[in-house]
């Protein structure tokens, strides 16, 4: 073998830091006006930024928020907490930025930027594991990094899911071939998180789906790494106990919400269709079957052109199609094999139009949750395919024409995928002075590689590889920062929400996403204007009461009696009614303030607690959701909570000086949750220490 | 005889080789899926699908655009982009929507593409010669621009539609109604702006004939002298 003609002064470098940093923050500049705040966030991306703040609010000030009462006047806050990964202990960072005096915006935007770095990081160190080499790890993570995954960050939440499944999957392969503490805790820490965050069934029928491909294919492997994995186990007993205890634990949350679910207490009106569905996260399957991965892939097929650039528009860099075009003659392996058989196993069972989806909905319980098949895309298809153009890559790596025909055939075929991805370029009309000079780069660089010139010069190879990755998504993100909105103004949860106000806007949701079962129904059945003017009254006195029946309800009457606000509750139960005996007002008493005979003591999102001092017995209705969980104290001791005026809540007050205690949920509710929040907290710190002693064991 | 055996066995074994040859290739795995992407997605639902659903995302909020319209706001191109790239796709997807072709004028007028806005306008008029609007900003275009016979040849079509067609046009098109909707307008009085439309295209009419007679003539005109000064300035020379 002859020598290099040229010495390189660079050693060779096993894991290039620097330009993977160097890579990302050119990635943020692509992306600064987002970052800045100078565009909006759109989409469910607002409802995350809202619902994290609430969280993050609340938490600051020591208040484990499981109501919400600034939600379609108040709905249980499960289903928020379980959306975004309540536990998650990134979020500290969006604490500690705001500590440094930075405002939530852009700490929330600091913290997304961060995370998905932290994400495609997790990638790279995959596909090292995966390839066991830097140059084909570092154009995985280039490809996906500068494909359009990272506008999910500012337009939905796929993120959430995202990162912490690539580093599943990255502690898996690494506890695969050498079973350490570290790798099994990071594992384990991963999969908690998959499972406290959004619908974790997504990333179950990911994984599931991978374990069949593996062992298909992988079967010798798979026996002989379970082998060493069951040993390393046998060995470690205490610490996998451990680990196993605290996965354990993480699932009560989601067990739990799976269970308030199916009572029947909250709705969804746009996923579920009620009259068939016994669980209010179930989704009709019409619903399903309107969206999913070809609707997806031909809805970027019809915003391809750079200026339609948007959101949702599914964009990988030109140069990944160029390596799968070359790579059409390479041979097929077992790891590509694997991606390939992956893929359509997961299009296979994810696409709602095909009948073996009818099959599982039925047959299989949590295929009834998904909403959102087309998000399969995005978290499994786009990574498999650049995982797969990346082995591609790496075999043409490995290609040296020996004879002068090979090299002649070689170079022929290289010009000819050049040049038809040239022309091709002008007939899609997706044809850019970047993505001319992308091709010519290319076409430059594979020659460079075939000659022998470029591999023993990494460095070299790597920045050309940015350079061909980065170069077309300039003009990409430009004409997407073009397209997006510009930062609308505060939002919801930006302005002050913690302090209690007895008076509100009459304007409510005319048709809700979430909300109690009985609010749902009264907002859907009331007249908008008479209903909204009930509403804007935190707290309503009555001296009487009336029973009704939910069976025989008539709305015409609940809304006239809120229209004359006549002095009457209607109580949902079966007791005797309320009627004083007294004369008593025709209205009935509205509270707008404190006075001597009502007063607020204490408030925050998940109890309130007033004075009152009235001359007679009153029925309280407090105008927030009712919901079973609810407990009442007067004067400390228990009282029924009786669902008021079809959706409140209401009870009786004895005449005199009382105090009224209204709460949300059981001591034990709240301990779990404060105890995983420091579990998962203590488990990133452990996964931190091992893995860094680990390192430093090593080296 | 002989001969031949081993040339057969030699061409089937050739064969057997390049079959084993490509059958181990990348590419057959990119013909597989071809098969089955094909075989698997109902396409033209999924494309009609996406269809709706690029119209619902690329929607733009209407509200400059009539503001435009009432001569409350100055046009703006960074706003104005997004109701062209939402009406290129409507054209694009619904060809037939004479309608779409007039707003797509419009907005390519307002922002300085004269030449678009002039081929909108034309298709717009070639698809529905009924309605008044196109002819009238296709006329008030070629008027600006100079072209007076054209101008004429416009304006005298505009004035053949029917008041009360183009009523019924504007009430029960779709594209009208969400510019309604979109821009939170509760009443937007439709006959009087045609009302005014019909009688501005008349006085526009006065003044195409009077400046292609000017053009024959071969001494300057004053334009102290000219008559129809006056009506120039009462004249709003903005598209609609």
């Amino acid at each position: 073998m002859m020598p290099p003609k040229h010495p390189h002064f660079l050693p060779h470098i096993k894991n290039p830091y620097w330009i993977i940093i160097f890579s990302f923050l050119l990635w943020v500049f692509l992306f600064r006006d987002f970052l800045s705040a100078k565009l909006a966030l759109v989409h469910d991306a607002v409802s995350y930024y809202e619902q994290i703040k609430f969280f993050l609010d609340n938490v600051s000030r020591g208040v484990f928020p499981l109501w919400n009462p600034t939600w379609e006047s108040g709905a249980p806050n499960d289903f928020f907490l379980r959306r975004i990964g309540a536990y998650n202990p990134f979020y500290g960072f969006i604490l500690i930025l705001q500590g440094m005096g930075l405002n939530y915006t852009l700490a929330y935007l600091a913290f997304l930027g961060a995370y998905y770095f932290l994400g495609i990081f997790g990638f790279y160190k995959l596909a090292h594991l995966i390839f066991r080499d830097t140059k084909s790890a570092f154009l995985a993570y280039l490809l996906l990094l500068f494909s359009s995954l990272g506008t999910n960050l500012f337009d939905s939440y796929l993120h959430l899911i995202f990162v912490p499944m690539i580093w599943f999957f990255f502690f898996l392969v690494d506890f695969s071939r050498n079973p350490q503490k570290h790798s099994f805790l990071g594992l384990i820490f991963c999969f908690m998180l998959l499972m406290t965050t959004y619908i974790p069934f997504y990333f179950a029928t990911i994984f599931l789906s991978f374990v069949f491909c593996f062992i298909i294919i992988f079967f010798q492997d798979f026996l002989t790494i379970c082998r060493r994995n069951l040993s390393f186990l046998n060995h470690n007993k205490i610490f996998a106990g451990f680990c196993l205890a605290a996965l354990l634990l993480s699932a009560l949350p989601s067990i739990t919400f799976f269970h308030e679910s199916s009572r029947g207490e909250f709705t969804l009106p746009f996923r579920a269709d009620a009259s068939s569905s016994q669980n209010a996260l179930e989704v009709n399957i019409n619903k399903i079957t309107e969206w999913s991965i070809g609707e997806e892939v031909y809805f970027s097929y019809l915003l391809s052109n750079l200026p339609d650039m948007h959101f949702k528009v599914l964009y990988i860099p030109l140069f990944a199609y160029l390596i799968f075009s070359l790579g059409a003659m390479s041979r097929i392996n077992k790891k590509l094999l694997l991606f390939f058989i992956w893929s359509l196993l997961v299009f296979l069972i994810t696409t709602p139009q095909l009948p073996i989806y009818s099959y599982l909905y039925t047959h299989v319980f949590f295929f009834k949750y998904f909403r959102n098949s087309h998000f399969f895309l995005w978290l499994i298809l786009l990574p498999l395919l650049i995982l797969f153009v990346t082995e591609l890559f790496r075999s043409i790596l490995t290609h040296r024409p020996t004879t002068k025909k090979e090299n002649i055939l070689t170079m022929a075929f290289l010009l000819a995928v050049h040049f038809i991805g040239f022309l091709l370029t002008i007939f899609t009309k997706t044809a850019s002075l970047t993505s001319f000079l992308t091709i010519c780069f290319s076409f430059i660089f594979f020659i460079l590689i075939f000659n022998g010139r470029l591999i023993s010069k990494e460095i070299s190879t790597l920045i050309f590889l940015l350079g061909l990755v980065f170069l077309p998504a300039t003009e990409v993100y430009y004409h997407l920062s073009l397209n997006s909105p510009s930062y609308a103004g505060p939002s919801t949860y930006d302005r002050p929400f913690t302090d209690f106000s007895y008076t509100h806007s009459p304007d409510h949701t005319q048709k809700i996403y979430f909300g109690t079962k009985w609010y749902h129904l009264a907002n859907s059945r009331l007249d908008y204007t008479i209903f909204g003017k009930y509403l804007s009254h935190k707290f309503i006195l009555y001296d009487r009461t009336e029973n009704i029946s939910d069976k025989n309800l008539s709305f015409k009457e609940v809304e006239q009696a809120f229209a004359e606000q006549r002095n009457v509750a209607f109580v949902s139960s079966s007791g005797e009614d309320g009627a004083d005996s007294r004369d008593v007002p025709k209205e009935a008493l509205v509270i707008e303030k404190d006075a001597p005979e009502f007063r607020l003591l204490s408030y925050n999102m998940n109890s309130i607690k007033v004075k009152t001092n009235f001359p007679s017995r009153k029925f309280l209705v407090y105008n927030d959701s009712f919901d079973s969980r609810w407990q009442a104290f007067v004067n400390r001791q228990p009282v029924p909570v009786e669902r008021a005026n079809i959706a409140f809540k209401g009870l009786w007050i004895p005449p005199g000086e009382n105090v009224v205690y209204f709460h949300f949920g059981t001591s034990g509710a709240y301990l779990m949750n404060y105890v995983l929040l420091a579990l998962f907290y203590f488990l990133l710190i452990s996964l931190l220490f091992l893995w860094i002693t680990f390192s430093l064991r090593k080296s | 005889m002989d001969n031949i055996l081993p040339e057969k066995i030699m061409k089937n074994s050739l064969l057997i080789t390049r079959f084993l040859f490509y059958g181990n290739r990348v590419m057959i795995l990119y013909l597989f899926a071809w098969v089955f992407f094909h075989a698997t997605i109902d396409h033209p639902k999924s494309l009609n699908a996406a269809k709706i659903t690029v119209l619902n995302r690329l929607l733009p909020s209407f509200v400059h655009l009539t503001g435009i319209m009432d001569d409350q706001e100055v046009p703006d191109k960074k706003k104005l982009r997004g109701c062209i790239q939402y009406y290129e796709k409507v054209v694009l997807y619904m060809p037939q929507l004479a309608e779409a072709y007039g707003l797509l004028g419009f907005c390519y007028y307002h922002t300085g593409e004269k030449q678009k806005s002039l081929e909108a306008y034309k298709k717009a008029a070639l698809l529905n010669p009924h309605f008044f609007w196109s002819h009238y900003n296709l006329g008030l275009i070629d008027y600006k621009e100079g072209r007076y016979s054209e101008a004429v040849e416009s304006f005298q079509k505009a004035l053949t539609t029917q008041p009360e067609v183009n009523i019924k046009i504007i009430n029960t098109s779709m594209i009208y109604k969400q510019i309604l909707l979109g821009s939170g307008h509760d009443h937007y009085d439709i006959t009087t702006h045609l009302r005014n439309g019909y009688a501005a295209v008349r006085l526009l009419l006065i003044l195409s004939y009077s400046e292609l007679k000017a053009l024959k003539q071969t001494d300057q005109r004053n334009n102290r002298n000219d008559p129809t000064a006056m009506l120039k300035e009462k004249i709003n020379l903005r598209p609609f």
